[in-house]
């Protein structure tokens, strides 16, 4: 459970940043610019004087919501078009899988560049490039708990009582098929996380003056001697979330599985 | 039939094996003693989760260790205790396949599917008879010729998914006899077949183990089968023997209250129409928390006082090889017994 | 056997019946073969009584019984239920029929949704054909179908991994009485079950019919000696087609197919002083593929009694005796 106390402890922070961050994460300094931890600056400062720690717990804010929202969408999308092409068949499933194969072959970076191109940067539309890059790995899950679930004789058992198909779908093969692809997408969410975290760092995502963590990262190299911890701070933030995220999923699995349920 | 001089084949004591679960310790075997002769054909029955398959593998030391362990007793074969020798040292392998022998209950899946059948037989042949080569394909040729596979010096180099699930066990059965061991261990041998499958089965293991004088031991849950082909039974309910004695002992006149409970509650293809099952109430007994008493309390209709409150008796003769774990014997109760 | 509408004592009634499924291979789905599963077959159920189905496998009867319940269509022949030709129903139309009918399947772990409640799963029937009018008479209704099975009600809101093999069994039995059927089609109901759990769910079984009075059951298994014991007639399936139909007295005593006498002869009392007196012959051979069936009558390459005309003409279901039906050449 080191996961969750994790996650929450992110969450708070995320949520309670103004309380707690010590300065303004924007506002430069160039009195103390490149300081090296200290009492007034746990972290140091970054090559503008702005406080490491502060903009390290903003940065959790845009990771915060990069993950998530990324990862709900793709899992709401994929998972629809998983289920519509598992249960139909024929040449509805046949059009959605060879769609999600496509998608499937379009890499992340280049998605994101495009957008990028056409779009702008920014937030959202970082958002919108890590989760349609998403897509294809929850729709393949969804189809395949889907084929599975749909031969089981309880489903048959519905379409003799004359259960319509809407029930059968809703009622008894998504909720089946559901926590596979809720673990796999709390795994998703640290590979979102790192998604915005490459994406800032070749400056298409968050640039500065957003905090994000891999926009910090990026902006850290140049002084890894001298400030390790510019670089080294945020790093550690990404690897403990992805692993917290990851091992939530594990636990996850567990929670949703009706067989530990009762005394057994 | 006692008083005859038969030669002990395997003589197994007071067996034990335990599987570690995270719920508890199940005690799968617990105090299993038989005893094996020469030819002969023993039946061990009983339904899932009594033991038997359990004691059966812990005889050839094929038990998944962990979750499970032999905590207890003695496996005496050939003079020497199996359970003394490594588990994949060469005494256990030289044992097994070569002096004991194995068939299990799935014979689609017990067969390697990326190697034909000639191959596995040949393998088989070469680890236990030292048949290398020419000799060991020829060998492989015959075995199945010997289980009745048509086409026989074709089909060697078919694989698995070439043969119906029939065809698999007689492979198995051909792998299993191959270099004529002394006992032959199937362990429900037939549950995955088709009836006539089942029988066909059934009589070429029946025929061959007597032309090459092994000894055969059936592990089932089918009282049918035990009535048709076995001479002697074992009958086990929670890790324990608490019924043996001759076939018609133990049908024409059981004594222990499950063995009757399973004879009233299963029906038979001769029987007068409107016959009622009587079944056994209740369910199988939790493996875990088991009380020093008698396993079948709960569910026996025959209990008595001294059951609530003393231990599980050891096992007590009441005729010629016949001995039940009971304080009621049954003689004394009424007892039906219809045939139609 | 007409195609007119069949009499009210009559539940069911298959004519002709054929279902076959066609083999495709390759990208474009060319058909290179057909399975005829169930190859003509004509079978009657009455209101309350047992017709146990019983063959090896390919035989046909798991088909037929997904094919009653319209999960297939069959590709000729009819389908009469209560007096309706449901053979080229569409889904909307079937559902009040089924209704009237339901199926209990072989295994009980799989016929049971893992993540619904044992009280969900068993009223789920009633929800489906909007037959609660409150909360109060669902709830008293399902508690009601526990008692009739012999389930605790308090156990209502267990999940079916909380439930042995035999209780999970009886719960589908509680969801095939929900709407108070006339005909329940069970599929191998007790071969999944321990040997001590398969007489009690028989005796629910019987039980139940004789309480309910009205209740018809189509009892499937591979076990002969289960299917007697149960059914009141019982038909015998080769490759697709009944070979024999009978009461199930006279099925021990007086075989008349070939084929019936092997399977008989293949299941061994559990008896062995009558064992030990049985004259059996061990049937040769082995199931032919349902892809490739014998020409003529397809139990010919086995039979023991082979007449030459057995290779080319392929005999019909006819009466030989009152309420016997054996489909041979020879009988």
């Amino acid at each position: 459970m080191f996961g969750a106390v994790v996650i929450v402890i992110m969450v708070l922070v995320a949520f309670l940043a103004p309380v707690l961050a010590p300065y303004d994460p924007y506002q430069p300094d160039m009195q103390n610019s490149l300081a090296p931890a200290s009492a007034d600056h746990w972290l140091g400062t970054d090559a503008l004087g702005r406080d490491t720690l502060s903009r390290l717990i903003y940065g959790s804010r845009t990771s915060l919501v990069v993950g998530l929202s990324a990862v709900a969408a793709a899992l709401v999308l994929g998972g629809l078009l998983g289920t519509a092409a598992g249960f139909l068949g024929g040449v509805v499933q046949a059009v959605i899988m060879r769609v999600v194969d496509t998608l499937m072959a379009i890499p992340m970076l280049l998605l994101a560049l495009t957008l990028a191109a056409v779009l702008g940067g920014g937030l959202k539309n970082v958002v919108i490039a890590i989760s349609i890059s998403m897509i294809p790995p929850f729709a393949r899950l969804m189809f395949a708990q889907t084929l599975t679930i749909k031969e089981r004789d309880y489903v048959a058992s519905l379409r003799s009582m004359g259960a319509t198909r809407w029930r059968t779908v809703f009622g008894h093969v998504m909720p089946n098929a559901y926590p596979a692809v809720l673990v796999f997408g709390t795994m998703m969410i640290g590979n979102a996380i790192l998604g915005e975290a490459g994406l800032s760092y070749l400056g298409i995502g968050i640039t500065p003056p957003g905090a994000a963590w891999g926009a910090m990262v990026n902006a850290g190299f140049p002084y890894l001697l001298s400030n390790p911890l510019m670089s080294i701070a945020p790093g550690v933030a990404i690897m403990l979330v992805v692993f917290a995220f990851n091992m939530v999923g594990d636990g996850l699995r567990d929670v949703l599985d009706p067989r530990l349920r009762g005394t057994m | 039939m006692s008083g005859l001089e038969r030669t002990l084949l395997l003589d197994v004591r007071d067996l034990r094996v335990e599987f570690r679960t995270p719920l508890g310790t199940v005690r799968a075997v617990d105090g299993l003693s038989y005893q094996l002769y020469e030819n002969e054909i023993v039946g061990i029955v009983g339904e899932s989760g009594c033991g038997k398959s359990a004691s059966q593998l812990a005889v050839m030391q094929l038990i998944q260790s962990p979750p499970g362990f032999i905590s207890g007793g003695e496996v005496i074969f050939g003079g020497k205790d199996l359970l003394r020798h490594k588990r994949n040292g060469p005494e256990m392998r030289a044992v097994r396949g070569g002096q004991i022998a194995m068939i299990f209950q799935e014979p689609m899946t017990s067969l390697n599917p990326v190697i034909t059948i000639g191959g596995q037989l040949v393998e088989a042949v070469q680890l236990h008879c030292g048949l290398g080569g020419q000799s060991g394909k020829e060998r492989a040729v015959e075995l199945l010729k010997m289980v009745g596979i048509p086409a026989a010096e074709r089909r060697v180099n078919d694989y698995p998914h070439q043969f119906s699930g029939g065809m698999c066990q007689r492979v198995m059965i051909a792998m299993g006899l191959s270099c004529s061991p002394q006992i032959l261990i199937a362990d429900e041998p037939t549950t995955a077949l088709d009836v006539t499958t089942q029988a066909q089965m059934l009589e070429l293991m029946k025929s061959l183990v007597k032309r090459l004088s092994t000894s055969l031991v059936i592990v089932t849950h089918n009282l049918g089968v035990v009535a048709r082909y076995v001479q002697r039974i074992y009958v086990m309910y929670a890790g324990r023997v608490i019924e043996e004695g001759s076939t018609k002992d133990i049908f024409g006149r059981p004594r222990h209250p499950y063995t009757l409970g399973l004879l009233k509650s299963v029906p038979r293809l001769d029987e007068v129409q409107g016959t009622r099952l009587v079944p056994i109430e209740g369910m199988p007994p939790d493996l875990i928390d088991m009380p020093g008493t008698c396993a079948f309390l709960p569910r026996c209709p025959y209990s008595v006082e001294r059951c609530q409150t003393d231990p599980w008796p050891e096992l007590t003769s009441v005729g010629d090889g016949h001995r039940i774990r009971c304080y009621v014997d049954l003689e004394s109760c009424p007892v039906e017994h219809a045939i139609a | 056997m007409n195609t007119q509408s069949p009499d009210q004592e009559e539940v069911l009634r298959l004519v002709d019946l054929a279902v076959h499924f066609p083999i495709t291979r390759g990208v474009w789905r060319r058909k290179v073969g057909t399975v005829k599963a169930v190859d003509g077959v004509n079978l009657t159920v009455r209101r309350g009584e047992t017709l146990g189905l019983v063959g090896e496998s390919g035989c046909g009867k798991t088909t037929i019984s997904r094919t009653i319940i319209r999960l297939y269509k069959p590709n000729a022949g009819r389908v009469w239920f209560e007096g309706q030709d449901i053979s080229g129903l569409g889904e909307r139309a079937l559902r009040p029929v089924r209704r009237r009918m339901s199926l209990i399947f072989q295994d009980p772990s799989g016929s049971l949704d893992p993540r619904k409640s044992a009280g969900s799963i068993v009223g789920e029937p009633l929800k489906i054909h909007g037959l609660i009018d409150s909360r109060r008479s669902y709830n008293d209704r399902v508690e009601q179908l526990f008692r009739l099975v012999g389930l605790d009600p308090s156990m209502i809101d267990r999940v079916p991994h909380e439930f042995s093999g035999g209780q999970r069994q009886r719960i589908g039995v509680a969801r095939a009485l929900a709407c108070d059927p006339s005909l329940i089609i069970c599929d191998e109901p007790v071969s999944a079950l321990d040997v001590s759990m398969q007489a009690q769910i028989m005796n629910l079984l019987q039980d139940l019919q004789e309480g309910l009075g009205g209740l018809a059951y189509i009892f499937i298994a591979h076990d002969l000696s289960v299917v007697r014991h149960v059914s009141d007639r019982v038909a015998v399936m080769y490759l697709g087609r009944i070979v024999e139909l009978t009461e199930s007295r006279l099925l021990y005593s007086s075989p008349r197919h070939p084929y019936t006498k092997a399977l008989l002869a293949a299941v061994p009392i559990p008896d062995p002083f009558v064992e030990e007196t049985r004259a059996y012959a061990v049937l040769e051979g082995e199931i032919p593929s349902p892809l490739n069936p014998p020409e003529g009558c397809t139990f010919h390459p086995r039979c023991p009694c082979c007449d030459p005309a057995c290779k080319w003409q392929v005999p019909q279901l006819r009466e030989v005796a009152e309420g016997h039906n054996v489909s041979c050449l020879l009988a």
